[in-house]
């Protein structure tokens, strides 16, 4: 019997424990006003945030590009490096060393994807192409490199077509026995690939596919081979190695810009001072803004219209965090804006870690692009960088 | 069975992990005070300041403990229905609380000592309210208040020449009053964010009280009165060190942004009131409850949101006589009471007031354990000037349990 008493009662305040409760509502929210959050926003200008921002050079090798340079363009002139190489299954090489196959032609196929300056796509383009006589590497190789390399002034080149997709050129034969005998024999005959430079009178610098694995439409070297009364075959060539190189006259710029630029490369540095922020608050949302000239900007057919402001690590070096940065895009207003709510987080959390911000063309090796940004001493109040902060606190 | 038990009680506990009241008047001071961990007391009015019963260990007179038979261990958990209403609107919300647990026993019957220990609460806040803001940029605000002051006590009673009854306890305060306000953006791209007013206590104090001897006597010797007894008690809550912190969270960051070490000052509560038995089955009882909340200080500071509480409360007993061959239901104890409280809440200019009914009964367990079963309905509050008006059900559950141990026994 108590068991039984016990049981019922302890079910029914199982039951009562498990009950339903409605949702929190605003019911007694007039006796916490103590606890009511603020929202407020402050920006760059209104809580005078000071801003300094400049712009450098940076030298690096392009090595890692998809994409391969070639033209000229006012001062600029952009220079291809190409390595390839065959290899060779032993019945061919046999056959070479036998003097039972013949080369018939050997030619090279650059595919363009991309222009510039994009308004001038239909402007003359030609090229020539030398031998390289000394070895390069493409993940070291700059345009700090290109004085010392060494090269054939010959133009190897011939029957150049320049269609829509293709572009192609013949190479001399015995050019291409030299590559098929750097096969066979690899300690005693050397191959250094070729440098394509732009002919004086290119008006345009035109981009092709560089080596991406499994492509299909990257720059290709093949050789037609015949063996008598056998059969005729194609052989492709194997790209060691491709590399672009941007050669040219730094721009003069004006004190009120900053400027982005592409493969040649230039960076800008950004850097607000947050000294001024309100102290014991949350930030809920921060956007930074910068602006541009498009009068001034010089863009290529086809690229990344993006800017992307990365966290500084170390102000000596310029090292910048692979995690920490923040992609501003193009707005309609013809500014580039981008979220960094993190960034600030992280720098409001030690002050000590801002070190500001280094801002890059969104695809910094892949074209030319020439970012013409409105700086931190632009006359212009309105137009400089503009950060935006939301924040809460109670 | 006490294996069972065990469960049951785990299982309940963890029902208490999940719930949460509603009441925002627990914003205040260090928010609702409780005055009893037992359910026996609780059905009596709260109170029983000089009320001896052998089976309860009183929290609010360690000097009834002189009455210990063997040793108790008691346990105790509340739920809490709650219909908490503004002008246009109302709602139900509900949570069941760990009241406690306690363990005493007698050390020499002839001199009164018994000696107690207890885990139990002083105070609680719990409150949760949430708020929706629409326009060009919608946000929710999420308002919580979690929390309270437990006590861990120590004590002994000790009879004086002249039956004169006398008890103390040490206390241990300690606890964390949290209030969390929680924001949180419809636009994803913004961040949440949290604050947390968080003020950790911990503080020594005592609680002294005194019975007097029965003074049934002096209403002659057939009266139907007897076990008469007076008595008083008071906690006493030197300052506490208060750890003031303001955290705040916000997507894998926590900041604590300020972190203050300071002093919070709870005011002494007394208590005094008397108890007697009526035909020997029927024991009433009538308490009063002081608590200066106007002397309530954190960080020097006094609260124009408090007052100073009083509460007055009565209640009534029916026991049984021991009968052999009694049945269960015959056996079982029935209580009631009353209690009207002039709360410490004071908001906008306005007391908040508190009237509330209590009944229950022990059901026993064998000769020396039971279940104790407390209901309380309160009012409190009103709807006037932005107020709250509060109906509340309250279900104390407890469970005692007797052995005779340390006992020296005369051979």
């Amino acid at each position: 019997m108590i068991k039984k008493i016990a049981l019922i009662i302890l079910i029914i305040f199982g039951l009562l424990f498990y009950s339903c409760a409605d949702d929190p509502s605003s019911i007694g929210l007039n006796l916490l006003n103590q606890d009511l959050p603020k929202i407020d926003t402050i920006n760059s200008i209104d809580g005078s945030f000071t801003q300094t921002s400049s712009f450098f050079k940076k030298v690096v090798s392009l090595g890692a590009s998809p994409r391969l340079l070639i033209g000229k363009s006012g001062t600029l002139t952009a220079h291809t490096l190409l390595l390839m190489g065959f290899l060779l299954p032993d019945s061919i090489k046999n056959d070479f060393k036998n003097g039972n196959l013949v080369i018939e032609k050997a030619f090279v196929e650059l595919y363009p994807n991309y222009f510039y300056p994009a308004a001038d796509s239909l402007e003359y383009f030609d090229y020539k192409v030398h031998k390289i006589l000394n070895g390069w590497s493409s993940s070291t190789f700059s345009a700090d490199s290109f004085n010392t390399l060494q090269y054939n002034l010959e133009d190897l080149s011939s029957n150049k077509t320049f269609n829509y997709s293709i572009y192609t050129f013949d190479l001399p034969l015995q050019f291409a026995r030299d590559l098929i005998d750097n096969a066979l024999y690899p300690d005693s005959i050397k191959n250094y690939g070729v440098l394509i430079s732009p002919a004086a009178s290119a008006q345009k610098i035109v981009g092709f596919d560089g080596f991406t694995p499994f492509s299909g439409i990257e720059t290709k070297l093949k050789i037609i081979i015949t063996k008598q009364g056998s059969y005729t075959d194609t052989l492709t060539a194997i790209t060691g190695s491709d590399i672009s190189v941007v050669l040219g006259d730094d721009p003069v710029v004006d004190p009120g810009f900053m400027i982005l630029q592409s493969s040649k490369i230039f960076n800008s540095r950004l850097k607000f001072d947050f000294s001024n922020f309100p102290n014991n608050v949350t930030v809920n949302k921060a956007v930074l803004t910068v602006y541009a000239d498009s009068t001034k900007n010089v863009f290529g057919s086809q690229f990344n219209n993006s800017v992307i402001a990365y966290v500084v690590t170390d102000i000596d070096s310029d090292k910048v965090s692979t995690s920490l940065f923040s992609t501003l895009s193009l707005t309609n207003e013809n500014n580039y804006r981008g979220e960094i709510t993190s960034i600030l987080r992280y720098w409001l959390l030690n002050q000590s870690n801002n070190m500001g911000f280094i801002l890059r063309p969104g695809t910094e090796q892949n074209g030319l692009e020439l970012f013409y940004l409105y700086s931190s001493e632009a006359a212009d109040l309105t137009k400089r960088p503009y950060l935006e902060i939301i924040y809460s606190y109670n | 069975m006490k294996n069972k038990f065990l469960v049951v009680i785990l299982i309940l506990l963890n029902g208490y992990s999940v719930a949460q009241s509603n009441s925002s008047y627990t914003r205040f001071g260090i928010g609702d005070p409780e005055y009893s961990a037992s359910a026996r007391i609780s059905a009596i009015g709260q109170l029983g300041v000089a009320v001896i019963d052998d089976n309860t260990i009183s929290s609010i007179n360690p000097a009834s403990w002189f009455k210990f038979k063997g040793t108790r261990f008691g346990i105790d958990i509340a739920y809490t229905g709650l219909i908490i209403s503004e002008n246009n609107s109302s709602s139900f919300y509900s949570e069941t609380d760990f009241k406690g647990f306690n363990f005493g026993f007698p050390v020499s019957e002839d001199y009164g000592i018994g000696v107690a220990a207890g885990l139990i609460p002083y105070s609680r806040i719990s409150y949760k309210v949430s708020d929706t803001f629409s326009g060009d940029d919608p946000y929710v605000v999420d308002y919580e208040g979690r929390g309270g002051l437990s006590t861990l006590f120590l004590g002994s009673s000790f009879l004086l020449p002249g039956d004169i009854a006398l008890g103390a306890t040490l206390d241990y305060y300690f606890g964390n009053l949290s209030y969390f306000t929680k924001l949180k953006f419809s636009d994803p791209s913004k961040f949440p964010a949290e604050f947390e007013k968080l003020n950790k206590a911990t503080g020594f104090g005592t609680t002294i009280g005194i019975l007097s001897p029965d003074i049934s006597p002096l209403f002659g010797e057939h009266s139907v009165f007897s076990n008469f007894h007076f008595g008083a008690g008071i906690k006493l809550i030197p300052e506490m060190d208060a750890d003031s912190l303001y955290i705040s969270r916000s997507f894998a960051i926590e900041d604590t942004m300020i972190r203050a070490a300071t002093k919070m000052k709870v005011p002494y509560r007394i208590s005094a009131g008397f108890s007697f038995n009526l035909f020997s089955n029927y024991r009433l009882n009538l308490d009063y409850l002081f608590q200066p909340w106007s002397e309530y200080r954190f960080a020097g500071k006094s609260n124009n949101f408090l007052r100073d509480m009083h509460k007055i409360s009565t209640g009534f007993e029916y026991k049984p006589g021991q009968i052999i061959g009694a049945s269960i239901w015959e056996q079982i104890i029935w209580r009631a009471g009353l209690s009207f409280e002039k709360t410490q809440y004071l908001i906008f200019n306005k007391g908040i007031d508190q009237f509330s009914l209590f009944g229950g009964f022990s059901f026993p367990l064998g000769i020396e354990n039971s279940i104790d079963i407390a209901i309380q309905y309160s009012t409190r509050g009103t709807t006037d000037t932005g107020l709250l008006s509060e109906k509340f059900f309250k279900l104390n559950f407890g469970i005692s349990f007797g052995e005779i141990w340390f006992l020296r026994y005369d051979y």
